[in-house]
């Protein structure tokens, strides 16, 4: 039986977020003692943002991912954003600010078009965020016309990817309010715990008076503005516009999100656990880039993390109930009759 | 089903698509000694030779998916098994062994796929998304300077016209012939289906659907060997970036073709022709001079309009049916 916690009650004993955080201060530690570069000031700056890029999309696709959805066109929406900011700034020389508010309509209007599609076309969620992958980068290497434009001259983009505030980078700044609101919203209010009803059953969801499509809409639509606002940060990083922004970042984004322990299908997870993925997938990126490890043995080796990490968590999830208890605090309706109704992946499907 | 599906539209709207392009722009039409305009049927030869690799591994995605799953690991498949070819022809593996090479690889790649979805019970998306970033990161490191050219005695396979057609077309053909009968009429190919359309009335009536999936996952990276050995050999030069937005371009002309993107509804034929509408809807591109950049943007918009109407079809008939028997 699993235990049945009241939502946002402090779990005694282990959970998948205490493994986590345990393996991820060790790696951490790893890394420390491998390269004395890592513990560096200037290091970290560099991690940190990078982070930030990956975690502000990583916290709406921890909720997409927990009512059993995928986005997979969040990098595409990165390079859209990229290309409307860079183009509308330096062609049509709108003042920088009117471009980041431009770019982050657009970005959120594309997290609206996929959720539209999902929620009243009723296409599957990968389908709509593949054809989308490919609709918006194309849309940005066409008005682009691979081309590129340079950001780093403007005081406002410089300020987004180098600017700290108390020796803290800005995009920290944002970034951990908005993991710390989210988390707590997933954890204590009534609309986060109906993500996880949703995952766990989405008729059950329906029957209990949740607005499903509603959240969904509005989970898609924040993916887009996340990556709108990530789109931001990279800009003024690498101080340069162009339609290759963002190339595989929904690799890295759903890498983090799964190691962090969020089930993929559905209702098991939390932002908190994500937050530790996304540190654990940049801290391996840039230990690894400071041992010298070529970057496409990085992608190997990141790619096979996201397997092994899906076969341990979905296989194990069964077996280790006994000694680890679900990180994801049950509902109370949701509370199954035995533990023998809990059918694999493929048939809850 | 046959006759039944999408295939009769398509086939109308390819042959429409043909003759707009003959009529307008210079494709298939060549200028005779008067001046005057003649058809000439090798531009079609050539697009076909071109888009070989694409039928065949569309095949293999068609019964992965009318299975019930997805592969999106085959673009970076589709590079890795061809960097091999390439690299075994160089090293001077006689020619049909050269061949073989990236068979065994894609076949190998299947197997891995196929058994980490059929038997660790993960979702095909996670598996095939992993594994695309490890194969291409695999190839990028097998590749440092970029690209690597096939053996002239290898390409020498792909440029030959045995019967005035190219081997590219025969073997396709071949591949593609096999496998719409093995859909079509053996007991695997049924299988097939019935997983694709209920997985667990499947297995009620004896059929093991995980054993089902591993074999379509298994095959399409056999599928896939087989489509980059093709391509090696009519290209030449493998550069490291090839078949990235392969997925799309497989999974579009699949669902383009009929094929429902829930499984269980579908066929071979219909992908061909699928094949064929977006290999001349990309001429079309390139006659009427939309640069290639927004390419991408069609095969997508292309590719949701196809399931938008796939589920309105589904719509319809779960109408229709409700209305017959209530």
């Amino acid at each position: 039986m699993r235990e049945i916690r009241r939502p946002g009650a402090i779990a005694r004993g282990w959970t998948r977020e205490g493994i986590l955080l345990g393996i991820v201060a060790g790696l951490l530690i790893a890394i420390a003692l491998l390269t004395p570069k890592f513990l560096t000031a200037t290091n970290l700056q560099i991690t940190s943002r990078y982070l930030v890029e990956v975690g502000l999309v990583a916290i709406p696709m921890t909720m997409i991912i927990l009512i059993r959805g995928i986005d997979i066109s969040v990098g595409s929406i990165v390079a859209l954003a990229t290309i409307v900011l860079g183009f509308s700034w330096s062609v049509y020389r709108i003042p920088m600010v009117a471009a980041i508010a431009l770019a982050l309509t657009v970005a959120t209007l594309c997290g609206l078009l996929n959720g539209l599609a999902i929620t009243r076309l009723r296409v599957p969620d990968l389908v709509v965020t593949l054809s989308t992958l490919a609709i918006y980068r194309g849309i940005a290497e066409g008005l682009g016309g691979g081309g590129r434009v340079y950001l780093y001259e403007d005081p406002i983009m410089r300020f987004l990817g180098e600017g700290q505030i108390l020796g803290i980078p800005v995009g920290l700044w944002v970034f951990l309010p908005v993991v710390l609101i989210a988390g707590l919203v997933l954890d204590r209010t009534a609309w986060g715990r109906s993500l996880y009803a949703i995952g766990h059953n989405e008729t059950a969801a329906r029957f209990a008076g949740i607005r499903v499509d509603r959240i969904r809409l509005l989970v898609y639509t924040l993916s887009g503005l996340a990556s709108g606002v990530s789109a931001l940060f990279m800009a003024g990083r690498l101080g340069t516009a162009r339609a290759t922004a963002g190339l595989g970042l929904e690799f890295e984004v759903i890498t983090a999100v799964v190691v962090g322990g969020t089930a993929i299908s559905g209702g098991e997870g939390s932002i908190w656990g994500s937050f530790l993925g996304v540190v654990m997938v940049t801290a391996l990126r840039n230990g690894l880039n400071l041992i010298g490890v070529p970057s496409p043995i990085q992608a190997m080796i990141i790619g096979a993390l996201l397997i092994l990490t899906v076969l341990v968590n979905e296989n194990l999830r069964v077996r280790i109930r006994g000694w680890v208890r679900p990180a994801t605090p049950v509902p109370a309706h949701e509370a199954e009759p035995a533990p023998a109704a809990n059918p694999s992946p493929h048939e809850r499907r | 089903m046959g006759w039944k599906g999408r295939e009769p539209f398509l086939l109308i709207v390819n042959a429409l698509l043909i003759v707009i392009l003959a009529a307008t722009t210079p494709f298939m039409v060549r200028p005779d000694a008067a001046g005057g305009r003649v058809l000439d049927l090798s531009a079609l030869r050539l697009l076909l030779d071109n888009y070989a690799a694409t039928f065949i591994g569309a095949v293999g995605m068609t019964l992965v998916i009318l299975a019930g799953q997805i592969d999106l690991s085959v673009g970076s498949a589709l590079a890795l098994c061809a960097v091999v070819a390439a690299q075994v022809s160089q090293m001077g593996w006689p020619v049909p062994l050269a061949f073989l090479a990236p068979i065994l690889v894609g076949t190998l790649i299947g197997l891995i796929n196929g058994a980490i979805v059929a038997y660790g019970r993960i979702h095909a998306i996670l598996v095939t998304l992993g594994m695309m970033t490890l194969l291409r990161g695999l190839v990028v490191h097998l590749v440092p300077a970029g690209w690597v050219a096939t053996s002239d005695a290898f390409k020498g396979v792909g440029l030959a016209r045995p019967l005035g057609v190219s081997t590219s077309i025969w073997i396709a053909a071949a591949f593609a012939l096999a496998m719409a009968l093995a859909a079509r009429y053996t007991r695997w190919g049924r299988e097939v289906y019935a997983v694709g359309s209920n997985p667990n009335a499947a297995a009620i009536v004896g059929i093991r659907p995980h054993r089902i999936w591993f074999t379509v996952l298994l095959f399409n990276g056999f599928a896939i060997g087989l489509a980059s050995a093709v391509h090696a050999s009519r290209f030449g030069v493998i550069q490291n970036n090839i078949g990235q937005g392969f997925e799309l371009l497989l999974i579009t002309a699949v669902v383009i073709g009929g094929t429902s993107i829930f499984g269980g509804y579908g066929s071979v034929g219909g992908t061909l022709l699928g094949v064929l509408f977006l290999a001349l809807v990309r001429s079309a591109l390139i006659y009427f001079r939309i640069p290639a950049l927004w390419e991408q943007a069609v095969y997508g918009a292309f590719l949701l309009f196809a399931v938008g109407l796939d589920i309105a079809r589904s719509r319809a008939w779960a109408r229709a049916w409700r209305g017959g028997t209530a």
